[in-house]
């Protein structure tokens, strides 16, 4: 029986379950030092002085590090960004700060002692003496003229430009029989992994650097240190260990990571740093950050024919390696979604700010992107009076056109947008009894939909250590049967180890359990370019299947037919690799919908019901999909109802603890109802597509969709996220169509909680 | 998350707690008590608190834990020992002296201790702690000051009584001094009285961004009397007495609720003549607001408007309450 989709429970659960889990903090080598980090507590500033004498001589310390002593060892700084446009600005990033702090928790001074708790203590003898200079955090204002000036030599914070055309805008919009245009943020948010950032780094017995490294990318961590550190990347090894959530954040090497590796060297002592809670909201990457300002044209019946506009996005105080890509190579292009229109004249300007810098998080780009055209095709069908389902029907790429280049370049292989709407819209019907009930009290119920397009299983261009472009896999068959396969991405909590082995026991007729997976070890797994942009199981799966193949073509070298495990047996075991090659990137799509009430009273959103229709190819796991689905629509509601990074008026982080940072909690999600449409991909051997961010693009417009389509009997067009109860209450407010206050009477009395007597 | 270096005693009775506080006095180290930890502790993580030296009075819940129900006729008298924690008044684990469990008596309690916090910190959070941290967004307090708690409060000297809402001070602070330990928060009600708590809870701490405890007593199919208190809009938990005497005498309507709630961050009673009959509009208002406290997560206007809201809300659960318990006793 086939084992390709089966909904197979993780096989990783039950160690990371019962504690036997093996995150970095988890390994300690004798003699481990430990790394506390001085950040700077001011937004800009220029560092006049530092003075670490004392904390030189308090109790434990074995080193301190300021940006001199790194520059005496000839470590940084960190690579700037990556495919920039000509004419960017691309600021070399220090490990340590020198003379000048661009953000309130960027690294400035290492202290390394013998407990965390001797390295906390002297970290507060550390003296700097700063000069603080005007802070500027969002991306419009650090834009505009006479703005303060985060890097020297730069002739204003614009990193770089860029403007995306084709057709005619401009006559387009002459032409139209509707625009509308709308002023909209996609606001910045923190990733808040369960486990924070770390890293233990000390030298071998065979004398290496070896780095406990919680990290999406081992190979990549492993090269960009070793140009950092300027080592031959022969000389590093990166494990990954059990990595506790990502989400993007965990891509890039960071600069305090950087430090405390220079220091186990630097001490010929292992080194560890945990990041801690609070420290996380300001040293680990912020994702979105966006103001876009953008218009759709449309034709008398309400067919789009029309984008344009300008999209700034703060970078933060420094680029990330795939900081500006976010905003480049996803938001830009991902903008015409599903939609056959035209004409396209978009500018996307990257902005540098006083704040931490931004990274991918969770759909990097794509979220954006599908928030704001949803949220212009919902005004477009209020304003041509238009169902909102109907007037995206208009528009569709119907599913005889497939492959289909859209307007901005990018060929969608195959889709069938038509099928994953209508099978949202029967399964999201209008009888739920809480609906009922919440009306008799008085709120206020909208239902919001939202499709989108999603991009995955992205190959990058760089040839790997081999001279070939592609993610690599082996697959080893022991005499005795027992498969194991080695693979170049790594998870961190999607379910790889599942999904894969469920792949190579399907391909290679084994049984599940005889196949053992093993990655996140740049030794013991071939290359690969990471675990991001929903790329695994197009990349790293297609590179098992092809290993798989390659298997299976040794085994049919025995003179006569039978089973790969007695080949194995017959031959003394196989070995075989595989390579995903560089196909072009997968398109999966979605349709979701959202039910959510609103208390006139207070502004309080609750979120009522999600139905997400997804169609991310063949399901090789339908419950690893389905989890994907989850977790993801989870951090979609956080950025739409209560997650915002704030920042005051002089850059200080005033969201920087989970008591003032709000995710959502399990008890305030309703139970994720999610189907499935299946439009294979032709771009691989398994028809498969990306998966692990659709919840972030489609519920994230799907549920502003509903609040404002309840907001709507007061004439409010637009909030922008976080959608808060005070937000809310006040555009009620200010609404001229305010109802006069209730009194509160409940229609319903029964809805009370029990009298407990 | 490493707190500053701190000394830690654990004592083994009352009397040695007394004495630890005394050592740290006499050293001029700053001592701090703790049973639960649930509020402390994190504060010494995040070095907001450098405590030199804790004492740990966790293992006295033999002289200052459990507690009891007394009653006189309609009149119940509880007295609950400091260390109780929140999960064990949840669960009313008392001497209930032959009669049976007395907390659902107080429904207010019951509505703040399925809402207070998570499971977690209700197993271990202590209700002497609650008041003796004095925060000024904490559930519990709101309750115990509509009940009209008074603390018992002993030190090396003797013992004194104070009413909670002299004991609380400000963000942070109360009457406590160095030398005392609060051994007994005590509660007395009767019968007839109904009680509720809403509280409107921070999208992230889920303290309230604003609560509400209302007691209320019906004669004759009138408000008697009813006690508000507020929690999580300003300095301290306060009582609401303009919306209290607003209440008085008045119909359990919606009106006369709306036009007392709109008063519920008046600082002082107006000394207009109590009205008896239907209260409309804002007359009698009292002089000022309580000082309110605002941030980025919601502004004080806002969270005014919150304690309104939800002052009407709960009184028209207390109220409810109480029609059931009048019905009740008809039958």
């Amino acid at each position: 029986m086939s084992l390709i989709g089966r909904p197979l429970t993780r096989r990783e659960d039950p160690p990371l379950l019962t504690g036997r889990g093996q995150y970095v903090d988890d390994i300690a080598p004798e003699g481990t030092l430990h790394a506390f980090v001085v950040r700077s507590p001011l937004a800009h500033a220029r560092v006049t002085a530092i003075d670490v004498t004392e904390a030189r001589e308090a109790p434990g310390v074995a080193a301190v590090f300021t940006a001199q002593d790194l520059a005496e060892q000839g470590v940084g700084p960190l690579p700037g960004a990556e495919g920039l446009p000509p004419g960017a600005l691309n600021p070399l990033h220090p490990v340590l700060a020198g003379d000048k702090v661009l953000w309130a928790g960027q690294p400035v001074v290492l202290v390394v002692a013998g407990t965390p708790e001797q390295a906390a203590d002297a970290a507060e003898l550390v003296v700097i003496d700063y000069d603080d200079l005007p802070a500027v955090t969002a991306a419009l204002e650090a834009a505009a003229e006479g703005a303060p000036l985060l890097h020297e030599n730069a002739p204003s914070n614009i990193a770089f430009r860029k403007r995306l055309t084709a057709g005619d805008a401009s006559k387009a919009f002459e032409r139209a029989a509707h625009t509308v245009s709308q002023r909209m943020t996609s606001q910045r948010i923190a990733p808040v992994a369960m486990e924070p950032r770390g890293v233990l780094a000390y030298t071998a017995e065979d004398g290496r650097l070896t780095v406990r490294l919680p990290t999406q990318r081992a190979h990549g961590s492993r090269d960009w240190l070793a140009k950092i550190l300027g080592l031959p990347a022969s000389e590093i090894r990166v494990l990954t260990g059990d990595v506790g959530g990502a989400f993007g954040a965990k891509g890039p090497m960071y600069p305090d990571q950087v430090a405390v590796i220079a220091a186990a060297r630097f001490l010929n002592r292992p080194v560890k740093w945990i990041e801690e809670r609070s420290e996380s909201f300001t040293a680990t990457t912020h994702g979105r950050d966006q103001v876009a300002d953008l218009e759709l044209a449309a034709d008398s019946d309400g067919r789009i024919t029309a984008m344009r506009g300008t999209v700034h996005a703060s970078m933060g105080a420094y680029f990330t390696p795939n900081g500006p890509g976010t905003l480049l190579g996803r938001l830009g292009p991902m903008l015409p979604q599903a939609y056959r229109l035209e004409h396209f004249d978009v500018e996307l300007v990257g902005v540098f700010a006083n704040t931490t810098p931004i990274g991918p998080y969770r759909g990097a780009g794509r979220p954006e992107a599908a928030y704001f055209t949803e949220r212009l095709v919902d005004l477009l069908a209020r304003e041509v009076n238009i169902d909102p389902a109907e007037l995206r029907r208009r528009s569709f790429i119907p599913p005889t056109a497939f492959p289909y280049t859209t307007v901005t370049g990018l060929t969608y292989e195959t889709g069938d947008y038509h099928a994953g709407l209508n099978l949202l819209l029967e399964k999201f019907t209008e009888d739920s009894p809480e609906r009922v009930r919440l009306t008799h009290q008085g709120q206020l119920l909208g239902r919001g939909i939202a499709t989108f397009v999603e991009p995955g299983g992205i190959v990058p261009k760089a040839p790997g250590p081999d001279g070939t472009v592609g993610d690599k896999a082996t697959v080893t068959i022991d005499p005795d049967g027992k498969v194991t396969v080695a693979v170049g991405t790594s998870g961190h909590g999607q379910g790889h180890e599942t999904a894969f082995a469920q792949l190579a026991a399907d391909l290679l007729g084994v049984a599940y359990d005889d196949v053992t997976v093993v990655f996140g070890d740049t030794d013991t797994a071939p290359f690969g370019y990471g675990t991001f942009g929903s790329r695994s199981l197009a990349a790293g799966g297609t590179a098992i299947y092809n290993a798989c193949q390659a298997a299976l073509d040794a085994a049919r070298r025995v003179d006569a037919p039978m089973p790969v495990a007695e080949a194995a047996a017959r031959l003394g075991g196989i070995s075989a690799s595989g390579s995903s090659g560089a196909p072009p990137e997968t398109y999966a799509s979605g349709a979701y919908g959202c039910e959510a009430a609103v208390d006139p009273d207070t502004g309080q959103v609750t979120l009522l019901r999600v139905v997400a229709v997804d169609d991310c190819g063949v399901l090789v796991n339908p419950l690893l999909v389905e989890g994907q689905v989850h977790g993801a629509v989870a951090q979609g509601v956080g950025q739409a109802l209560t997650e915002q990074v704030v920042y005051d008026e002089n850059g200080q982080p005033m969201s920087a603890s989970l008591m003032d940072y709000a995710v959502p909690f399990a008890a305030t999600l309703p139970s994720i109802e999610s189907y499935s449409v299946v439009t294979p991909s032709t771009l691989n051997p398994l028809g498969v597509k990306g998966m692990g961010e659709s919840g972030t693009i489609g519920v994230t417009p799907a549920l502003v969709n509903a609040v404002m389509d309840a907001l709507s009997r007061y004439g409010i067009r637009h909030l922008d996220m976080p959608l808060t109860a005070e937000k809310v209450w006040t555009a009620i407010q200010q609404s001229p169509f305010a109802p006069p206050p209730t009194h509160d009477a409940p229609a319903d009395s029964s809805c009370g909680q029990q009298v407990d007597r | 998350m490493f707190p500053a270096d701190f000394g830690y005693a654990r004592a083994r009775s009352v009397d040695e707690a007394f004495d630890l506080l005394d050592e740290a006095a006499q050293t001029g180290e700053e001592a701090k008590l703790i049973a639960g930890g649930q509020s402390l502790l994190p504060m010494m993580k995040l070095r907001l608190a450098t405590p030199q030296v804790l004492i740990d009075i966790a293992d006295l819940k033999k002289e200052i834990g459990g507690g009891g129900w007394t009653a006189q006729g309609a009149s119940f008298t509880m007295l609950i020992g400091a260390l109780t924690t929140y999960r064990e008044l949840a669960r009313d684990r008392f001497d209930h002296g032959g009669h049976q469990g007395r907390v659902g008596i107080v429904p207010a309690l019951t509505d703040a201790l399925a809402v207070l916090a998570d499971p977690q910190v209700r197993a271990r959070g202590t209700i002497g702690g609650a008041v003796a941290h004095g925060d000024p967004a904490a559930d519990l307090p709101a309750v115990l000051l509509a009940l009209n708690a008074e603390l018992a409060v002993a030190s090396r000297v003797g013992q004194r009584e104070i009413a909670l809402d002299d004991f609380l001070h400000g963000i942070y602070t109360t009457d406590l001094a160095e030398d005392e330990i609060i051994t007994h928060v005590r509660i007395q009600t009767q019968d007839a009285r109904a009680s509720a708590y809403e509280k409107f809870p921070h999208p992230a701490s889920h303290l309230p961004l604003a609560g509400v405890c209302a007691v209320v007593h019906l004669r004759d199919g009138l408000i008697e009397g009813a006690e508000v208190a507020v929690t999580g809009i300003s300095t301290r938990p306060y009582r609401a007495r303009e919306t209290e005497r607003l209440l008085r005498g008045a119909p359990p309507a919606a009106d006369a609720i709306a036009a007392a709630a709109a008063q519920v961050t008046t600082a002082q009673v107006a000394t207009a003549p109590v009205t008896t009959g239907p209260v409309t509009g804002a007359q009698g208002a009292g002089t000022g607001q309580v000082t309110l406290l605002g941030d980025h997560h919601a502004s004080a206007h806002y969270r005014a408007h919150l304690a309104e809201v939800l002052t009407r809300r709960v009184l028209h659960r207390a109220l409810e309450r109480a029609t059931a318990l009048t019905e009740g006793q008809k039958a």
